[in-house]
């Protein structure tokens, strides 16, 4: 796939434990990027609507699409009441799509606060007004500056010099 | 701010405020001390020159003709740049970097077109104009249609005549796979807008 130099890349061995954890914004380029046009290609075009695990796949990609584009619409740069009613309809099938497909999984309380989302698009705006990745930037800024882990001795080494 | 009777300290802010609150600025709202020392910056600065003057190619020099609508005075020279930079992105020609090549071009009212820069000629009054290819559209069923939210599109590998386009008719770069489907070679089109446009596809 051809991208631009700014988009933030994802492993080329993609699956593989070698790689580590995938960032989020790892995660958000890889989902609004490169799953729709990887996963429409393979399975819109399964016809056989008897056979068991094309049905599957087909529900899967319905599924996954809601997601990404719940995802697509909490990260655009502008909102409004339509944008977030759009979120909360994709985020609800979503999850009802997961149902569906796996009964026996335990949903967790992050895709509970998710059906949240909508009320506070529609009350603080955008998400990139009030999320806290700017924080985690911050902390990952700090973290990465060199020290000795020697606790107030720059201080002590200041007042012996006064 | 553009309320009478805001303070002129408000209003001297006006570069701070537009730099945060720009929607397709790259790095809107991140808070990190590299964001706040950039803030003397502007906005729209091109970054510095890096081409060199030359007389203009053919092929550009027709689309400018066609551009002004045939008007007297067109300059045979330009500096022709090898990338350009508006609000921290970089757009490129076709030979030097691929994937910033690829610019959507916005249509008022309608989505936006794909196309891929040929070359970006700065004339000698400064203004600067990108040559590009738009891509053409395919006849092929669009699997992506059913799903708009997604902003991706599927369009013909073929592109079509030069045209100009100024910078500000940039809505944003796009990623795209070439692929096959129903037998032919296309192009998906998938929008790097950090902004959600929500049209009823026109196609």
């Amino acid at each position: 796939m051809n991208t631009p130099s700014w988009l933030t890349s994802v492993p080329t061995n993609l699956g593989e434990p070698s790689h580590g954890k995938l960032r989020a914004d790892q995660w958000r380029t890889l989902g609004t990027t490169y799953l729709p046009v990887s996963l429409i290609r393979l399975w819109d075009r399964l016809e056989d609507d008897d056979d068991k695990c094309s049905q599957q796949c087909k529900k899967l990609l319905e599924v996954t699409l809601s997601l990404i584009s719940a995802v697509i619409i909490a990260s655009s740069r502008t909102t409004s009441w339509e944008k977030a009613n759009l979120y909360l309809h994709h985020m609800q099938n979503y999850l009802k799509g997961l149902r569906e497909l796996f009964p026996q999984y335990r949903f967790l309380p992050n895709q509970h606060m998710a059906l949240h989302l909508a009320e506070y698009l529609k009350f603080y705006g955008p998400v990139h007004s009030w999320w806290t990745f700017p924080f985690e930037r911050l902390i990952g800024m700090l973290q990465r500056i060199p020290n000795n882990f020697q606790n107030g001795q720059f201080f002590l080494f200041l007042l012996s010099l006064a | 701010m553009l309320k009478e009777g805001c303070p002129s300290a408000i209003k001297n802010c006006s570069g701070f405020f537009s730099k945060l609150i720009d929607p397709q600025v790259r790095n809107t709202l991140l808070s990190d001390i590299a964001r706040f020392l950039s803030l003397e910056e502007e906005a729209d600065e091109p970054a510095e020159i890096n081409g060199r003057v030359t007389a203009i190619a053919e092929g550009p020099y027709k689309a400018l003709q066609t551009h002004f609508h045939g008007a007297k005075g067109i300059p045979r020279e330009a500096r022709v740049l090898h990338y350009y930079t508006l609000n921290h992105l970089t757009f490129s020609t076709f030979t030097r970097h691929r994937g910033n090549s690829f610019v959507l071009v916005r249509r008022p009212s309608l989505s936006s077109i794909p196309a891929q820069i040929d070359s970006i000629l700065q004339m000698p009054t400064k203004e600067t104009y990108f040559v590009v290819r738009f891509f053409l559209k395919t006849m092929l069923d669009d699997p992506f249609r059913q799903h708009p939210v997604l902003q991706a599109s599927l369009w013909s590998q073929n592109l079509g005549q030069l045209v100009i386009v100024k910078p500000q008719d940039i809505e944003s770069h796009f990623a795209c796979l070439s692929f096959e489907w129903q037998d032919s070679k296309c192009q998906a089109v998938i929008s790097l807008s950090r902004v959600l446009f929500l049209y009823f596809r026109d196609e």
